[in-house]
């Protein structure tokens, strides 16, 4: 059974907000990084630290809430007539935490999402953007280059500190077009969805 | 994960590749009798299916969704023919990456005491993988199944 359109606005509206902060705690970390060289004896300093909570605040807020973006999202493709989608809403969400699909489900599953939001009726006829790809791949690099400067730091602070600190500067340097696609999804899909309910569609 | 129905007729058909067993569709295009269109992207049929899915062809197409595989299960024709035809291959398929790596986890932990993590995380998602593509097939059986008044009351009609 369809849930009726739910309105995701506030939760578009604030997850841009809050990815757009991502991104610019990102080029605050790359900017603190470089003016000390990349030099992880530097890296102990009040500055960085703080940088560094905020960053992952940011980040877990941001994910929150771009999770439930996604969910109100997906079941409103659903609601405006796109039949046959992957799953249900709940499970587009799950598919970012299950070890190996989430290396490829969340990318189909808002490809899926534009499409049913671009032509509901016939979303399966729609075509997505590359700019979903291009998004999910800055998103990968970003994580797997983070975790891999995580675990050097971890488990060779002394012998490797300086290629994990190239690790989190590439990471954050991707995160940052990875942040500002997904912000821009969240807006178009909201622009499609809103089309779509007035009948005014364009795309 | 999902079956539905389509009433109307089959306008466009863009195969992609054919096999032995199923017959894979870039495009399946129906024309809905109100006018509109509904388009089937990268659909699997069984091969038994697979000629009577050409264009022209009206009737009721029965249609499946497991994760993100799609495909037709069956078709009633206007004209009277029915045909029922569900590819497993999928179904195996998890079946077999489960006992497969039941069996390398067993043999990595007696040979080299530890288990392979990768190994273990296939094992732990083939069992739902194989359950869910079970329990569409068994949905699309009853669904086929349910809807047998339809085929003789369109032929009749």
């Amino acid at each position: 059974m369809t849930a009726p359109f739910g309105d995701a606005s506030a939760a578009a509206f604030w997850a841009q907000r809050l990815v757009w902060a991502d991104a610019t705690l990102s080029l605050v970390a790359i900017a603190l990084a470089m003016l000390r060289d990349l030099d992880p004896a530097r890296a102990d300093n009040p500055a960085e630290l703080a940088s560094g909570i905020a960053q992952l605040a940011v980040y877990i807020i941001a994910a929150l809430v771009s999770l439930r973006w996604l969910y109100l999202t997906n079941a409103n493709a659903r609601a405006l007539g796109a039949t046959d989608l992957m799953g249900s809403p709940g499970l587009a969400i799950a598919w970012f935490f299950i070890p190996i699909a989430n290396l490829f489900m969340p990318y189909l599953t808002l490809r899926d999402t534009w499409r049913a939001s671009a032509e509901p009726g016939d979303w399966q006829a729609a075509r997505a953007p590359v700019a979903i790809l291009l998004w999910w791949i800055c998103w990968l690099v970003a994580g797997i280059t983070g975790l891999i400067g995580l675990r050097l730091l971890i488990e060779f602070p002394k012998e490797a500190g300086e290629a994990a600190e190239l690790f989190f500067l590439v990471s954050n340097a991707v995160a940052i077009p990875a942040a500002l696609l997904w912000a821009w999804m969240i807006g178009c899909i909201q622009e499609m969805q809103a089309a779509q309910r007035s009948g005014t569609s364009h795309r | 994960m999902g079956v539905s129905i389509v009433d109307g007729t089959l306008e466009e058909v863009v195969i992609r590749r054919h096999r032995k067993l199923a017959s894979v569709y870039e495009r399946l295009m129906f024309r809905l009798p109100d006018g509109s269109k509904k388009t089937w992207t990268k659909a699997v049929a069984a091969s038994e299916l697979v000629p009577l899915l050409t264009p022209g062809t009206s009737g009721r197409f029965y249609l499946y969704t497991a994760i993100d595989h799609r495909g037709i299960h069956g078709v009633r024709l206007d004209d009277g023919r029915e045909l029922y035809g569900y590819p497993k291959m999928n179904e195996r398929a998890s079946i077999v990456i489960v006992v497969a790596m039941g069996l390398l986890m067993l043999l990595t932990y007696n040979v080299l005491g530890y288990v392979q993590w990768l190994s273990a995380i296939l094992f732990v998602l083939g069992i739902p993988m194989y359950f869910l593509y079970r329990n569409t097939r068994v949905q699309a059986e009853r669904q086929y199944r349910e809807d047998q008044g339809h085929g003789a009351a369109a032929a009749g009609g």
